[in-house]
């Protein structure tokens, strides 16, 4: 038993069990859903569906964590970042006719590229209005994927997007490859990302967002450093806008828009910010929430209300009695 | 080489400023020498801050300069992001060219650009892209490149013949130090530049990291160009930067032992910690502490920075006698050896009786004199009846 016992706390001590986590909360979910439901063990591709959902959530989270979480700029652009890499990504894909990896890196270059031209004229400005030009963006970028038709093809979307695939050794197809490929890169992000939390440069932008004059008097350079975590931040949003392409095998701007920015952020608020965890908990608690009050058989435009009711409610309380989130550092009190 | 003061570290000319109609500072003019403790003294609003203020480079001045005379030191010259730059005036002694500059003999006249380094070339003349060694540099000019990561260039004039960098890192040793580099203008500078040279400050309030732990607080104040910017994270090689930190002469504590950088920043902070009696706190969040605690951890944040020149904004106020007991003995600590200058603003008279140091008074924007012993000072009548009510 003992051996067991320091096993089980060696793993829940190590940091990268944090991983385990999406995986066992789809398990509990999936056995949860199969015991009360009628028909019993149903198939296993829905669920690994959601763990695919929850994984490039969790990228997302880490995304807009750098920025928000971390750096203290609050950022309601990042469906823009994440319907920019998507539509980059199908570009890659189906006019340059290259694989899916060449289409990532092409993705991750163009979202830093834009997020740059987009952070240097607006980081100079003061924390509200800050928000207020990247909503414009988030705006902008949404109407040029709707309005620009010959491009995008505007509402109607593009259809028949490639699997993603590693040309001679690798063919994504069923869910479960699908569910694999996510973990592989939201594993690269989170090796990164625990490599920012535990260094100086983690460490200057938890400063920037607890006093910036300080940072700056102590030799940082904060324009520069904000420049930097923006561009982290949408290079590390293309890999959830890739996913999700070559996932759906179908986008359109509608997945883009300034709700899905909010739902974005509401990852942090609820699962907590400045730190690792928070966004594992607030990406499942945010995609398991709606599939749960399908589960308990609502009717579909009820759910759909309901959830957004359920959200609004948790911030208020939340922000209330637990305002840094369920597993959060960082107090936005 | 004419008016080089050794013993000097700062030095305000005329220093004006204004906001609006108001005209907070009046020709200011003040001169500091390495290794003294000063205090500012005088009524509110007298510009004392805003005086702290423009010396950092938080706001611009109007007219005047603040002249930094920068530090020479025979330990590691410096690169800080793509800065080449060396510290050296007539010998240099030892070089840890670190893709730095550092000159093993004398350099002669000549202009150096971009240059620095051991193994290199001599020059009479121009020295491009080069490193220096052997000449002597008398009545040189210098231009350091300062290429950053958005590729911003700024020309760096060296006067007397002494040849001083761009931008320090904060590796400098200054224990080594032998002598007084060139004097470099720092108006102008932005914040982050002049506390690169080596002018660190706290503010009126605490204004530490709150959400953070107050051994993370400590450890921020380090600047490590090095690794702090998201490609480096990865692409520097950390093992090798440890084992050039550790070579360093200005260890303070059990760096040495340290296994990994973050080991090595935590070794060196708990020291500053312990140096300022709040050790015990290390694991709190910063917004847990006593606002006299808060205090000492501002304190201890600047000695990490490793700056030369030191300012306090009000370091004793809203704190009890215990506390300011103990700073005035950090205070005495860290002027000890020689290396550094306190400049503070204060309104505890007892608390300069203790130091027993210079004040300068100010009113309404004006230094009527220069720095006096304060027992000097208030006896002169209108500053009593102005300043002390009596």
């Amino acid at each position: 038993m003992k051996p067991i016992l320091s096993l089980l706390t060696k793993i829940y001590k190590c940091r990268y069990s944090l991983l385990l986590l999406p995986f066992l909360a789809t398990l509990l979910f999936y056995i949860f859903t199969s015991i009360f439901s009628a028909t019993g063990f149903s198939s296993i591709n829905y669920p690994l569906h959601m763990l695919l959902m929850i994984n490039i959530y969790i990228i997302l989270g880490f995304s807009v964590n750098l920025v928000t979480g971390y750096t203290g700029l609050l950022s309601l652009g990042h469906g823009a970042l994440y319907g920019i890499s998507a539509y980059i990504t199908v570009f890659g894909l189906m006019i340059l006719k290259i694989s899916f990896f060449p289409a990532l890196i092409l993705a991750i270059l163009f979202n830093m590229a834009v997020s740059l031209l987009v952070s240097l004229p607006s980081i100079r400005l003061k924390q509200d209005y800050f928000v207020l030009a990247v909503i414009g963006f988030q705006m902008v970028v949404f109407t040029v994927l709707y309005n620009w038709t010959s491009v995008t093809q505007g509402p109607y979307g593009i259809p028949g997007i490639p699997r993603p695939d590693i040309p001679g050794l690798w063919n994504v197809s069923e869910p479960w490859e699908y569910a694999i490929l996510s973990y592989l890169l939201l594993i690269l992000v989170f090796i990164y990302f625990s490599r920012i939390d535990r260094s100086s440069f983690g460490r200057v932008i938890k400063g920037i967002r607890d006093d910036e004059l300080v940072v700056e008097s102590m030799g940082r350079n904060v324009n520069l450093i904000k420049a930097y975590v923006f561009a982290l931040s949408a290079g590390i949003a293309a890999f959830a806008g890739a996913l999700f392409a070559t996932s759906a095998t179908y986008i359109d701007p509608t997945s883009f828009t300034l709700d899905e920015s909010i739902a974005i952020i509401m990852i942090i608020f609820i699962g907590g910010s400045g730190n690792l965890k928070g966004v594992l908990w607030g990406a499942i608690f945010v995609e398991l929430l709606p599939e749960i009050l399908r589960f308990v058989q609502l009717p579909d435009a009820v759910a759909a209300n309901l959830r957004q009711i359920i959200f609004g409610l948790l911030l208020i309380i939340l922000m209330r009695f637990k305002p840094t989130g369920f597993a959060g550092d960082y107090d936005y009190d | 080489m004419t008016d080089r003061n050794h013993e000097n570290i700062l030095t305000v000319k005329n220093l004006s400023k204004r906001f609006g109609h108001v005209e907070v500072l009046k020709n200011v003019k003040l001169s500091l020498g390495l290794g003294e403790i000063y205090a500012i003294i005088g009524p509110n609003g007298a510009g004392k801050t805003t005086l702290f203020n423009l010396i950092t480079g938080i706001i611009e001045k109007d007219a005047g300069n603040v002249i930094y005379y920068n530090d020479l030191v025979s330990g590691n010259l410096v690169s800080g992001r793509g800065v080449k730059g060396g510290v050296v005036s007539g010998k240099l002694v030892r070089g840890e060219g670190w893709s730095g500059g550092m000159v093993k003999e004398d350099l002669v006249s000549g202009k150096l650009v971009s240059g620095g380094g051991v193994n290199g070339r001599v020059v009479k003349e121009d020295l491009v892209n080069g490193d220096l060694v052997n000449g002597k540099m008398v009545d040189f000019e210098m231009n350091g490149f300062h290429k950053g990561f958005l590729f911003r260039r700024r020309r760096f004039k060296l006067s007397e013949g002494h040849f001083i960098t761009s931008h320090q890192s904060p590796l400098t040793s200054h224990q080594s130090r032998v002598g007084n580099g060139g004097k470099t203008d720092i108006t102008g500078y932005k914040p982050y530049e002049i506390a690169r040279l080596g002018i660190g400050r706290t503010f009126q309030g605490n204004r530490v990291f709150g959400n953070m732990s107050v051994l993370e607080n400590v450890m921020f104040a380090k600047q490590l160009i090095e690794i702090e910017n998201p490609i480096a994270l990865i692409k520097t090689n950390h093992k090798k930067l440890l084992k050039e930190l550790k070579d360093k002469n200005n260890l303070v504590s059990r760096e040495k032992e340290a296994t990994n950088l973050e080991d090595f920043l935590k070794k060196e902070a708990e020291y500053w910690l312990d140096f300022v009696g709040l050790k015990e706190k290390a694991g709190n969040k910063a917004e847990e502490l006593s606002y006299g605690q808060q205090k000492l951890l501002s304190i201890a944040r600047l000695l990490m920075a490793d700056s030369r020149l030191l300012l306090f904004d009000e370091p004793t106020a809203g704190v009890n006698p215990k506390y300011s007991v103990r700073i005035a003995e950090i205070f005495r600590k860290i002027v000890e050896k020689g290396d550094k200058t306190i400049l503070f603003i204060e309104h505890d008279m007892k608390f300069i009786q203790e130091l027993g140091c210079k004040c300068l008074y100010m009113e309404e924007g004006k230094c009527p004199w220069p720095f006096f012993e304060l027992e000097v000072i208030i006896k002169n009548n209108d500053i009593r009846r102005k300043f002390m009510g009596m």
